[in-house]
């Protein structure tokens, strides 16, 4: 087998944080397409997915639909598209030359010498060794203790910090927004700040893993660059090194601490060679009033392979091991991430009327005698038949008949079992939850289409995710007279859906 | 006396911002087809002479109907009282924030326009806003504002009405021209006894108002007129051999200068119905979009070719008549008919012709050009007829339509001038005659008649 079709084998297993990206986008792109226009694209897609005879798997169904459009994009991608496709890569590549740049800075500052004062050893290991060793230590203690426990890794600090501003910045915007700008713009805004939240909360993990990585990576950029600037330093010109302290510190506790900082290496490179011995220690202590040139220039330049070494020891080598660790992790995040959500089952049920249905465990069936066509994509059905309970607002049943309801409702969500929403229930989240069966797969609010969202409704979706597990499908269907008023109505819900930041929520309309 | 407080209320885009926009004539009010366009209460004045008569607060939608309704019940409140009590518990909670401005100036004692599109079906939530307004039970009225042109459900609207307010109008906001704005005052005179006077007095004012500015806008239009008939422009140029390509420039030059006086006239009609986002730019298909000397303008609007030739023969027989009297009727009438004949000619003759194009020696050197004033009989009564639509359009515009284009058949249409009595042709005849001749005699006799005319035909 050629190495290109395992790579194309490859790629239609897994995930890759590149991958997520571009189905995000591609999900993104297409909120702005009409359903038909999705629907005949699906079609021709689902073809060749067919043509493949790929396992069609939910995961694999979508890696190959990306794959395709992806194949089709590049053929018409503009220089501009190109570019911004690389952009995340090399946003990172630049982060890393930055940070690459200020260690070299950092440290060649640290190692600043002008012949009459000896470089401060204490300053450097204090600001380039022992804050890293520290930072290193405490990341990896959070990860073992992730790996032990993996609700421990929430309590990260990175993760803590993201949540809190997310949580205080939406309603900072939503006021900012409110005085500042027009309904239409307010609530897109708002919508795109919720869909980012309901990304983030789909993508918590690998996400985590991924910036966690990123860290590691601008960490040993750092330290490769404080490590060449003392290379660079040591070998083109000649510094004298020296430690100081107002303290009682005696040589002896300086070179025992020294020894025990050394004992990843001394084995390798003893006393004097790779670390100070106590008579160098003792021959670099600077006495301020004496100046350097009393002491021995040899004991002066034993510090830097200690230096060297404890930066690649203790700022490097942590930094590659964690990189590492976060790799392996965001790898098995990638692997078992379920990247069934509402808009990705939007696209799966598009490639399913067309191609093969997927079943829960993944098997396949039969292809579909009765396909939709295009000029009525609501017609698509979604998986076999699954436990729904829909509850439906009492105007609609004065408008249409039951039979003709639970029609509708059949071809969107299969079997239905329906109830009347009551005041109580959008009144009273106790009744809610009294009446929500915590078994269903999906729950349906059946509402009138004519009527735009109200706060009442959504903190009614708001309660009814909370009474439901957090992935159990929560679909909003509108139902009303076929008329040109309905679609901003429909508009705002799906901006609402948005804003909800709830990836299992879906709205849907229906114009009899 | 304190002018009267009006609430308008209802479910999220129904309409109630449009109907605050054309009842206080102020275009700047936020109106979008998306939901919750407003978030805030805003008191809105409707000004009559420079004075309020009426405000009227845009309110939010309701935003939580079932819950407001059930803790009303629970809480057994009415009147300002209830609303006040609502605003102190839940000001504090953000899901409340537009139940909470909404009853912001109920709790200051003000009436309740309740604002609905009856062109969709009556909901619970509908029924249940109307239920929370029927127990806070300030006066209140209930306006069908609908969005499109279907009746399926206005009975069953009207039938929920009546149960629960005291008045019900029709009112389509984008569309309510000043008589049906008057209509709907009178309506709200109904709903409580005790501002009766105030809307009255309101009512009066407005009218007066009215009348006014319909004055106002005649003597925009006779200024135009005036500006007009008598607007030339000049060039100098240094030989002969500039001149073709001298007047050509300075023919465009003078038509430029009489469609800005034109768009001036225009700019000041529109500020003076207070539409600041009307353009003036209108549509393709409208007539008012057309240039002033376009064929299409010059063929719908203005005096038949007859028409014309009888209005411009009363100035020839004037002259006529006043050699006549000079002596002493022994001329027997024949300079009367032969100015009638001779006026009337020239205006068939003259149909076509703008202006003319002077050629002067320059004392020092060089030629001047003179192009204007404008010398065409159906010209004035062209500008009249656009100034007239131009009016009409921008007066009955009710301030909440958000298109800033107008369309306006041209294929039909024909200038008001044409449709005027021969007296009143006659009379326009001789005005834009004394312009022409800058009598100022005849100008100050002509012009108050002029203007009383335009201000009937406003």
């Amino acid at each position: 087998m050629t190495k290109k079709s395992t790579d194309n084998k490859s790629h239609l297993r897994t995930w890759s944080f590149g991958r997520i990206l571009e189905l995000e986008t591609q999900l993104f792109d297409d909120q702005a397409v009409d359903e038909a226009t999705l629907v005949e694209r699906d079609r021709k897609i689902a073809e060749k997915i067919g043509k493949q005879g790929e396992s069609p798997s939910p995961n694999r169904s979508l890696l190959s639909w990306l794959k395709i459009i992806r194949e089709e994009k590049v053929q018409s991608l503009t220089f501009e598209e190109l570019a911004l496709q690389k952009a995340p890569r090399k946003a990172a590549l630049t982060l890393g030359i930055v940070y690459f740049f200020i260690g070299l800075t950092l440290s060649w500052n640290l190692l600043r010498y002008n012949g009459e004062q000896a470089i401060n050893v204490s300053a450097f290991i204090g600001v380039i060794i022992l804050i890293q060793a520290l930072a290193a230590a405490t990341s990896l203690i959070l990860l073992l203790l992730g790996l032990l426990k993996p609700k421990v890794t929430d309590l990260s600090i990175g993760s803590e910090f993201a949540k809190f501003f997310l949580t205080s910045l939406t309603p900072i915007i939503a006021r900012v927004a409110a005085f500042s700008l027009s309904a239409e713009k307010r609530e897109d805004l708002l919508a795109k700040v919720g869909r980012f939240r309901s990304r983030l909360w789909i993508y918590k993990d690998p996400l985590r893993w991924k910036f966690f990585q990123l860290a590691q990576s601008l960490g040993m950029a750092f330290n490769l660059g404080a490590i060449l600037a003392l290379a660079t330093a040591v070998t083109f010109s000649d510094r004298a090194f020296g430690w100081q302290t107002s303290l009682d510190i005696t040589p002896e506790a300086v070179h025992s601490c020294i020894t025990t900082l050394s004992l990843p290496w001394s084995w390798a490179l003893p006393e004097t060679k790779g670390f100070p011995d106590l008579l160098q220690i003792q021959g670099s202590q600077i006495v301020l009033k004496d100046g350097i040139l009393s002491l021995n220039t040899a004991d002066l330049t034993s510090w830097w392979p200690f230096l060297i070494l404890s930066t690649i020891v203790y700022g490097f080598f942590p930094r590659l091991i964690l990189n590492g660790l976060a790799h392996l992790n965001l790898k098995k995040c990638l692997r078992s991430i379920d990247i069934e959500n509402a808009e990705t089952k939007r696209v799966l049920r598009r490639l399913n009327a067309h191609q093969f249905a997927f079943t829960t465990d993944n098997s396949v069936s039969a292809p579909k005698s009765n396909p939709a066509t295009s000029e009525n994509p609501n017609a698509y059905r979604n998986s076999p038949p699954t436990s729904c309970q829909a509850w439906i607002a009492s105007t609609l049943e004065t408008q249409f008949s039951s039979k003709k309801i639970k029609e509708i409702l059949f071809q969107e969500l299969g079997a239905v079992e329906t109830n009347e929403l009551r005041d109580e229930l959008v009144d009273s989240r106790e009744q809610l939850k009294q009446s929500l069966s915590d078994n269903q797969s999906s729950v349906c609010f059946v509402l009138e289409a004519w009527l735009p969202p109200l706060e009442e409704t959504k903190q009614l979706v708001r309660n009814a995710r909370e009474v439901l597990a957090p992935k159990t499908s929560i679909h909003i269907a509108l139902i009303g007279h076929k008329h040109p008023s309905l679609h901003p109505n429909f508009e705002q819900w799906k901006r609402i859906a948005h804003q909800l930041s709830d990836p299992y929520l879906t709205v849907s309309l229906h114009e009899v | 006396m304190t002018p009267p407080l009006f609430a308008i209320i209802g479910h999220p885009n129904e309409g109630k911002s449009s109907v605050v926009s054309t009842l206080t004539e102020n275009d700047s009010i936020a109106i979008s087809s998306t939901p919750g366009e407003t978030t805030r209460s805003n008191t809105y004045d409707a000004k009559a002479q420079g004075k309020t008569i009426i405000s009227f607060v845009d309110t939010p939608g309701f935003q939580n109907p079932t819950r407001c309704l059930s803790w009303l019940k629970e809480n057994e409140l009415s009147g300002a009282a209830a609303a006040k009590e609502f605003i102190n518990r839940f000001s504090a909670d953000s899901q409340f924030h537009h139940d909470c401005e909404l009853m912001t100036p109920l709790a200051q004692g003000a009436g309740v326009i309740f604002v609905a599109d009856a062109s969709r079906p009556l909901s619970k939530v509908d029924l249940q806003e109307m239920e929370i307004l029927r127990l806070l039970g300030l006066p209140r009225a209930a306006i069908i504002n609908s969005k499109s042109e279907s009746q399926q459900n206005l009975e069953q609207w009207k039938d929920a009405f009546r149960k629960n307010f005291n008045a019900i109008r029709v009112f389509n906001a984008h569309n309510a021209n000043f008589t049906e704005r008057i209509g709907l005052l009178e309506t709200l005179k109904t709903i409580e006894q005790d501002w009766s006077p105030a809307l009255v007095a309101a009512i009066q004012a407005i009218n007066e108002d009215w009348g006014e500015r319909a004055q106002r806008s005649a003597e925009i239009i006779s200024g135009l007129l005036e500006e007009s008939l008598v607007f030339t422009q000049s060039k100098l140029i240094a030989n002969e051999s500039q001149s073709a390509s001298s007047q050509k420039k300075l023919k465009e030059s003078y038509r430029e200068g009489l469609i800005k006086l034109e768009k001036r006239a225009w700019a000041d009609m529109k500020n003076l119905y207070r539409h600041h986002k009307l353009s003036i730019d209108f549509d393709q298909q409208s007539i008012l979009n057309e240039d002033l000397f376009s064929e299409k303008t010059w063929q719908a609007m203005g005096l038949t070719q007859s028409q014309l030739a009888i209005a411009a023969s009363t100035i020839g027989a004037g002259i006529g008549l006043s050699v006549d009297a000079a002596l002493s009727g022994l001329s027997f009438g024949v300079f009367t008919a032969a100015g009638a004949l001779f006026g009337g000619g020239a205006a068939l003759l003259k149909g076509q012709e703008l202006s003319k194009m002077k050629v002067n020696h320059v004392p020092l050197g060089g030629l001047k050009l003179t192009i204007g004033p404008n010398r065409n009989e159906q010209f004035p009564f062209i500008l009249l007829d656009r100034a007239l639509l131009f009016h009409r359009v921008a007066s009955n515009w009710a301030h909440a339509k958000q298109e800033n284009t107008l369309e306006i058949d041209s294929n039909k249409k024909k200038g008001d001038s044409s449709n005027w009595s021969d007296k009143d042709r006659k009379l326009a005849a001789r005005f834009f005659a004394a312009i022409k001749s800058q009598r100022q005699d005849k100008l100050t006799q002509l012009y108050p008649e002029f203007n009383q005319l335009i201000t009937n035909v406003l």
